[in-house]
């Protein structure tokens, strides 16, 4: 665990304490996935530093270009099997061919910038 | 010759189903008081924060709710009254309603072979975030939080069948495991036709919760038979399959239903909206997880 100043978050680290306002809300709990959103998020909220978890750093504290090509094709096949697995029974179905294709997207996304 | 017993009918395989549910929690009193309160038209905001502020837990959920990212206020709001006054009585009731609910059961036991609670409450908050995309999209701004309520809302009859027939919910959980089915399937089979979209609409009967909420959590996996609430249930019908597409929390089941041609055809979107309604569920969804601090 270490304190770091906001602006050096990388998206993917993972609080390691909560973050509270001057009232004492708790704003983000422990093991709270960072992201850019929310560094602005607290930013506006005036808050300075927060502590990270080092070494339980999520797989997306890499950046996304640090996935190789086999692995996203990798990650590609698992998702799609996933959801073909999980819409087998409705594949006849115009609609449901749609929504599987753009959960595929949604969940390759996903993976590939951080945990579900 | 011996005379053969008559089949039961389904509402007598209902009740008898319902009959087995003992100690049904009854409407939580904060509910039943705010809406005569709200009701009467001489009603201030802080009579409603008077009511509410009675009831410490509630009143610290509620503070917690109106000041995340979920409303977004720039402001702290730190009173009920105060909260009241912005918010609006139908807002507010909702948010008392949600509140209530995660109080009365939200406390999560261990987890069952294929069956997280967790994830259960994680799915129902995730359809609520999806529901609130999908009515914005079909400009119901001023209902927004109805429908979140009403999506959070939609798998209740689930968390009774989990905690007041706790046998029969394990035979469900086995039958989805071993035919990989709905799990709304296996309920129909186990409870000799019923399901959990029946039990739920039986609480919020009991409860004399607001026809239109009761009729979206009956017929959410029927939307074409809800009647003048057409809209709500196709509404929330759709969150349900788009929230599993997406693979957020889990219902219970590994397998996905198909959208109903009607709920469909009611909401009248065209298969590039699906696209959006997913992006804009993922943001909402960032929101909402505030509310997964209330299970215990």
């Amino acid at each position: 665990m270490r304190r770091i100043h906001i602006d050096k978050i990388q998206d993917g680290q993972i609080l390691a304490k909560p973050v509270v306002d001057d009232f004492s809300n708790v704003i983000l709990n422990t093991g709270f996935v960072l992201s850019r959103a929310w560094t602005d998020r607290l930013k506006l909220r005036k808050v300075e530093f927060i502590f990270v978890d080092d070494e339980a750093a999520s797989p997306s504290a890499a950046p996304a270009t640090a996935v190789s090509h086999e692995e996203k094709v990798k990650l590609a096949a698992e998702v799609s099997a996933a959801v073909t697995q999980q819409f087998s029974r409705v594949m006849n179905d115009e609609i449901m061919q749609v929504l599987a294709e753009a959960a595929k997207r949604y969940r390759l996304r996903k993976r590939l910038s951080g945990p579900a | 010759m011996t005379q053969q017993p008559s089949q039961p009918t389904a509402p007598d395989k209902f009740k008898r189903v319902v009959d087995r549910i003992v100690g049904l929690p009854t409407l939580p009193s904060i509910l039943e008081n705010m809406n005569k309160l709200i009701s009467n038209p001489r009603t201030s905001a802080k009579d409603v924060g008077r009511l509410i502020s009675n009831d410490p837990t509630i009143t610290a959920k509620i503070l917690r709710v109106v000041n995340s990212s979920f409303y977004g206020f720039s402001n702290r709001i730190s009173t009920i009254s105060h909260a009241v006054a912005i918010l609006g009585f139908n807002t507010i009731r909702s948010v008392v309603l949600s509140s209530t609910i995660f109080d009365t059961f939200g406390k999560v036991r261990p987890a069952l072979p294929g069956y997280d609670r967790r994830e259960f409450w994680k799915h129902s908050i995730a359809v609520g975030a999806c529901s609130k995309v999908i009515a914005g999209k079909l400009g119901q701004s001023a209902k927004l939080e109805e429908y979140f309520i009403s999506g959070l809302m939609h798998d209740i009859g689930k968390i009774i069948i989990d905690q007041y027939l706790a046998k029969e919910f394990e035979q469900i959980l086995e039958s989805v495991q071993a035919n990989d089915c709905l799990m709304l399937e296996a309920e129909r089979q186990v409870l000799g036709g019923v399901d959990h979209a029946d039990i739920g609409g039986m609480l919020m009967e009991r409860w004399g919760i607001s026809p239109g909420l009761t009729a979206v959590i009956r017929y959410h996996h029927k939307p074409d038979l809800a009647g003048q609430f057409a809209q709500e249930a196709a509404v929330v019908h759709l969150a349900d399959i788009v929230v599993r597409a997406m693979g957020i929390g889990s219902g219970g089941d590994r397998k996905i239903p198909a959208v109903h041609p009607a709920a469909w055809e009611t909401l009248g979107f065209g298969m590039k909206d699906l696209d959006s309604i997913i992006e804009y569920t993922d943001k909402e969804m960032e929101n909402a997880m505030v509310f997964m601090e209330f299970i215990k």
